[in-house]
């Protein structure tokens, strides 16, 4: 005679009507007998029963601006039209420049290539994310990359006096994914900082596709600040950043 | 290129197509589940996206003809776990019996009965939510994604009975939050 034992094992699939016809005559049997048992099913089937009827209760409808970002890269077209083609509206000849330019930097991962795919990023998240990048809290940011990606990074907030604003921060994906990207104004310009955890690069300031760049590794990370403004004050942004850092 | 090369690249791009316009229709339930899994918005978003960008650059690995939509929550779920495995943040719900503290069965009415009389949405959300991690997700890849044990097994990297023990405690646990909250005083953390 089977036992309680014997039988708990089957009642789920009993519950869930997928237990073999042996397996449901044993359940059947015993729990005429035992009510433990029998409760014990009652209460599976009737939490299966209310999950399933109350489905759509749990359903949420993603936002617009997540499906827009889930999209797939164009198929018939060289990546980075995926980016060229959202910037339509509002970068024409520049956008021109840009994928042309990143042709013809892409070949290596030097620093000037990689400024360069950092720069197309700038422009792209700028255009599309800033809105849904936020909220502008450092620590809320750093927590995010930390608990999400594993990345410990510092995130430099506001500066009044270099008249920078922290709008938000997001994960680069234009660039395999691995690099954290931290957008600002900064006298209500665009300007962007990356984070590449775990690498080290020697430090540069570059000029790519009318951005400057200034590139340094610090504390395990590589830094990039990158904006479309004169050299000078790329890099005094760059000098608070490495300040926070440390 | 000759006309047959011309007819299989159509081919392959229809399959590709087909297959992304399938992945995407399956957005909202990740979506939902990815919330269920990392109770923020913000970190949902994250990880669907992170899901799609993975199930994108490997779409040649997936089988067509087999469960898309299992294929996709199996991608969410290790994603979700290598994140949380970066921040140190393990399940800490166990298997072990002494989560259940549940009042023998009375004659006041069968479960359901009392089941039924008592939900309501509200509550019903709430006693999901309050589930331990480990029983919340098999509980809900069966009974609101309707996965089979076996697809649950692929998604969750567990075996098959392991499966079917989490669910029969699961809803059992969530039968006893729903119909004696004052006495489920330590249910499980999440």
């Amino acid at each position: 005679m089977p036992t309680c034992r014997d039988v708990e094992p089957l009642i789920t699939a009993v519950v869930d009507d997928e237990a073999s016809a042996a397996d449901h005559a044993v359940v059947s049997e015993h729990v005429r007998e035992c009510a433990s048992c029998r409760y014990r099913a009652s209460r599976e089937a009737a939490a299966r029963r209310i999950l399933r009827e109350r489905r759509d209760l749990f359903q949420v409808d993603a936002p617009a601006a997540l499906r827009a970002k889930c999209q797939p890269p164009p198929r018939s077209a060289p990546w980075f039209l995926a980016v060229v083609r959202p910037m339509r509206g509002w970068a024409t000849a520049g956008a021109v420049v840009v994928v042309v330019a990143v042709l013809f930097y892409a070949v290596g991962r030097g620093s000037t290539a990689l400024a360069a795919e950092l720069t197309l990023d700038h422009l792209k998240c700028f255009a599309l994310f800033e809105k849904s990048s936020g909220p502008g809290d450092p620590a809320a940011i750093a927590e995010r990359m930390k608990l999400a990606y594993g990345w410990s990074i510092a995130v430099p907030g506001n500066s009044q006096a270099l008249g920078l604003h922290l709008v938000g921060g997001r994960r680069c994906f234009s660039t395999d994914g691995r690099i954290a990207h931290i957008l600002y104004r900064h006298g209500g310009r665009p300007l962007s900082l990356f984070i590449v955890p775990s690498t080290s690069r020697a430090a540069e300031r570059l000029a790519v596709m009318g951005h400057q760049a200034v590139i340094w590794s610090q504390r395990g990370a590589t830094y990039v600040v990158l904006a479309r403004e004169p050299g000078e004050q790329v890099a005094q942004v760059a000098a608070y950043v490495r300040s926070v850092v440390e | 290129m000759t006309l047959r090369r011309r007819r299989d690249a159509a081919a392959a791009t229809a399959r590709t197509a087909a297959f992304e316009t399938g992945a995407l229709s399956y957005l909202n339930p990740l979506y939902s589940t990815a919330l269920r899994l990392t109770a923020n918005p913000a970190d949902a978003e994250d990880l669907v996206q992170e899901t799609y960008l993975k199930a994108f650059r490997s779409a040649g690995q997936f089988e067509p003809g087999t469960n898309l939509k299992a294929w996709l929550f199996t991608i969410l779920h290790n994603t979700f776990l290598n994140s949380r495995r970066h921040a140190g943040r393990e399940s800490i719900a166990t298997e072990g019996d002494d989560l259940e503290r549940v009042p023998q069965p009375e004659d006041t009415g069968n479960p359901e009965q009392i089941l039924l009389r008592k939900t309501l949405d509200a509550e019903l959300k709430a006693a999901l939510d309050g589930l331990p991690a480990i029983f919340r997700e098999a509980v809900w890849l069966r009974d609101v994604e309707d996965f089979s044990y076996a697809e649950i097994a692929r998604i969750l990297q567990v075996p098959i009975g392991t499966v079917m023990s989490r669910i029969s405690r699961g809803r059992r646990l969530l039968h006893a939050r729903l119909t004696a909250p004052a006495d489920i005083g330590a249910a499980g953390p999440r």
